[in-house]
C-alpha cells in the first residue's frame, strides 16, 4: 500500500467508527433510573441516519424551499461578497499601497472600522438593504475587502524597488511600471488572501441569513429555522450542506490561484527557509488588525515571495523609509520558500 | 571618461563605487559638483542608458522571452519588430529553448544573462554594470566575461563596470578606475595595455595580465591593508 493510500485509509477508517459510534451511542439506552435517556442523546445531535432521512426529504419537492435552493442561494452571495469584495480590496490596497500620503489620511479609519466586530453591523445593514440577498452580499463583502485590502496593499507596499528602478531604465513610464511591475507583484500577495476571503464571506452570508429571514433564504435560514422548531437533523444537513460548500470553494480558488499565478517559485537559500519558518507564527501588518486581535487569517502573504525583510532588522528596503508602528508583514512573506511551510505558517493564522 | 570605453571601477568595499554609477544614473543627486554625460548634466534617469543590477532583477512572473522584450514594449516598438530583436538576443545570449521559461527555473548565470539582454536590446549608449556576475561562481562568470566582451566588441558602447575583482576589471576594461577606502577618492586611473580581442580564459595565463594584475595590485593593495 503507497503511503498515500494507507492515509486515505485511515481517514476512511476514522469516518466510519465516528459515524458507527454516533449511530450506535444515540440509539442504546443508557441504564438509568429515568427511563428513555440515550448515551448520547439524538435530541441534540440527532443521528446519522436521521440525517439522511432528512436529507432526502429536504431535497425533494415535498417542501416549499428545497435544500438545492438554499444552497444555490448561499453560494451565489457568496460569490457575489466575494467578488466585490474581492476587486475593491485589491483596487483601493494598490492605490494606498503605492500613496503614502493617503495610506496615511485613511490608516486610522480604516483600523477602525476593522476593528468593529461585523456582527454587531448586521442589524444596520439589514435594515438599510433590507431581507433579501444584498444585505448579505454586503456583509461578506465588509469582511471580504479587508482580507484582500490588507494584502495587496502590503503587496503593494513591498515592491521591490529595484525592480522598480530596473523597469524605470528600460524606459517605462509610471503606468507601465504600475502594470508590468506592481501589479504583478502585488498579485502574489492578493491571490494568498484569496483562500481565507471565500471562507469568511461565506461566514458573512450565513451571518447575514440569520437573521436575513425566509426571503433572504440560504443554509442561516434553515439553520435558524431548525432552532426554532427544535429540529437537530436539519440543522445538521444544514451544517455537512455548507462544510462541504466551504470545501469546494476553497479548492476552486485554491486551482483558479495556480491557473493564474502560473511563474514557478524557486526554493532559495537554506537560511531564507530556516527564517521563514521560524518567524512563520507572527504574524502582523498595518497595524495588525487584520489577523492579530481576532486571529484572523487576513495577513497572509504570498508563497512565492522572493525577498525576505525581517522586522527586526529595522531596516526595510521599501520605496521610502517607512518605519513607524506599520510593520512590514513579512512573517508570512517570509514563509516562501516551500509549499510545506507555507502550509504550515496557513494553520498557523488560523 | 571617453566614450565608447571600457572603463572599470574598482576599490574597497563601501568606497562609493555604486554611488558614481547610480549618480551617472540619475538615481541619486550627487551632494556636491556635478556629472554630465554626454556634455549635459544629468537630471533624472536618462533614456540612453542601460543599467545592470548586481541583484537578479529578472521579472519573475515573465518568461524569458517577455523579460527581454520588456524595454521594447516600453518603448512601443511594433510586435513583428519586438520579436526580431528578442529573438536575436535570445540567440546573442545562447538561451535557445528557454524562450519561454520563467526565470525561477533557470540558474543565476542565465538570469544575469537574460538581465543583460534585456539591457542590450534597447541598444543603450552608456551601460552601466554593477557587479553584475558578482552574485556567480568563478565559471559562470567567466564564460560571461566572453559573451560580453564579444558582445561589446560588436557594439562598443561606452561601459562603466563597478567590480570588486581586480581579474575582472583587467579582463573586461580599457581603464580602471582604482578608488580609496570611504571616504572614496580616485586613487589612480590605470590603462590597460592588454591587446583585443581578448579570450577571458587565455588571458589569465599570459606574463602581460600578471604583470597588468600586480602593478594595479600593489596600489589597490594599499587601500586593502589599512
Amino acid at each position: 500500500m503507497t503511503d498515500r493510500a494507507r492515509i486515505v485509509f485511515w481517514r476512511l477508517v476514522i469516518l466510519v467508527l465516528l459515524l458507527g459510534s454516533w449511530e450506535g451511542l444515540t440509539r442504546i439506552k443508557a441504564v438509568s433510573k429515568t427511563p428513555g435517556l440515550y448515551w448520547l442523546d439524538p435530541f441534540f445531535i440527532s443521528r446519522p441516519s436521521a440525517i439522511v432521512e432528512r436529507f432526502v426529504y429536504l431535497a425533494s419537492d415535498k417542501v416549499r424551499l428545497s435544500i438545492w435552493q438554499m444552497a444555490l442561494s448561499t453560494v451565489q452571495s457568496t460569490l457575489w461578497g466575494f467578488v466585490v469584495g474581492v476587486s475593491t480590496g485589491f483596487v483601493v490596497g494598490l492605490v494606498l499601497g503605492r500613496n503614502d500620503r493617503l495610506a496615511r489620511i485613511f490608516e486610522p479609519y480604516i483600523v477602525a472600522f476593522n476593528s468593529l466586530p461585523r456582527i454587531a453591523l448586521v442589524p444596520l445593514i439589514t435594515m438599510i438593504f433590507g431581507f433579501g440577498i444584498a444585505a448579505k452580499i454586503v456583509l461578506a463583502w465588509t469582511i471580504v475587502f479587508f482580507i484582500v485590502f490588507f494584502n495587496t496593499f502590503q503587496g503593494a507596499r513591498s515592491v521591490d524597488p529595484d525592480l522598480i528602478h530596473a523597469a524605470r531604465f528600460l524606459g517605462a513610464s509610471e503606468r507601465q511600471i504600475m502594470r508590468t511591475v506592481v501589479v504583478p507583484s502585488a498579485l502574489a500577495w492578493t491571490f494568498a488572501s484569496l483562500t481565507p476571503s471565500i471562507s469568511f464571506a461565506l461566514i458573512g452570508v450565513v451571518v447575514g441569513e440569520f437573521l436575513g429571514g425566509e426571503s433572504g433564504g440560504g443554509l442561516g435560514f434553515l439553520i435558524i429555522q431548525s432552532l426554532g422548531t427544535l429540529n437537530a437533523a436539519d440543522m445538521m444537513v444544514a451544517l455537512i450542506a455548507l462544510g462541504v460548500i466551504g470545501i469546494v470553494m476553497a479548492l476552486g480558488i485554491r486551482q483558479v490561484e495556480t491557473r493564474l499565478l502560473r511563474w514557478p517559485t524557486a526554493s532559495r537559500s537554506g537560511a531564507l527557509r530556516e527564517s521563514a519558518t521560524r518567524r512563520s507564527s507572527s504574524c502582523s501588518c498595518w497595524a495588525s488588525p487584520a489577523c492579530g486581535s481576532r486571529g484572523r487569517s487576513g495577513c497572509r502573504a504570498p508563497a512565492r515571495r522572493r525577498s525576505c525583510r525581517s522586522r527586526r532588522s529595522g531596516s526595510p528596503r521599501g520605496p521610502s523609509g517607512r518605519s513607524r508602528a506599520r510593520s512590514r508583514c513579512t512573517p508570512a512573506g517570509c514563509r516562501a520558500t516551500s509549499r510545506r511551510s507555507s502550509r504550515r505558517s496557513r494553520s498557523a493564522a488560523a | 571618461m571617453l566614450d565608447q570605453q571600457f572603463v572599470a571601477i574598482v576599490g574597497p568595499s563601501g568606497c562609493g563605487k555604486s554611488t558614481i554609477l547610480n549618480m551617472i544614473a540619475g538615481l541619486i543627486a550627487p551632494t556636491s559638483g556635478r556629472i554630465d554625460v554626454d556634455g549635459q548634466p544629468v537630471a533624472g534617469v536618462p533614456r540612453a542608458v542601460g543599467y545592470v543590477f548586481q541583484k537578479d532583477t529578472v521579472f519573475p512572473w515573465r518568461t524569458v522571452r517577455r523579460n527581454i522584450a520588456l524595454g521594447l514594449e516600453y518603448r512601443g516598438a511594433p510586435a513583428a519588430e519586438q520579436e526580431r530583436r528578442v529573438r536575436e538576443a535570445i540567440a546573442l545570449a545562447g538561451l535557445e529553448g528557454f524562450e519561454d521559461a520563467f526565470p525561477a527555473t533557470l540558474s543565476g548565470g542565465m538570469r544575469q544573462r537574460v538581465a543583460l539582454m534585456r539591457t542590450l536590446v534597447i541598444e543603450p549608449e552608456i551601460l552601466l554594470m554593477d557587479e553584475p556576475f558578482g552574485a556567480l561562481d568563478t565559471h559562470t562568470k567567466l564564460g560571461l566575461h566572453a559573451e560580453l566582451l564579444s558582445l561589446w566588441e560588436a557594439k562598443h558602447q561606452t561601459v562603466v563596470f563597478v567590480t570588486h575583482d581586480l581579474g575582472e576589471a583587467i579582463t573586461l576594461a580599457d581603464r580602471i578606475v582604482v578608488m580609496t577606502r570611504r571616504p572614496g577618492r580616485i586613487k589612480m586611473l590605470y590603462d590597460v595595455k592588454l591587446p583585443r580581442p581578448r579570450d577571458p580564459i587565455r588571458l589569465r595565463e599570459t606574463a602581460e595580465y600578471a604583470r597588468e594584475y600586480g602593478e594595479v595590485w600593489h596600489v589597490l593593495g594599499e587601500e586593502f591593508r589599512g
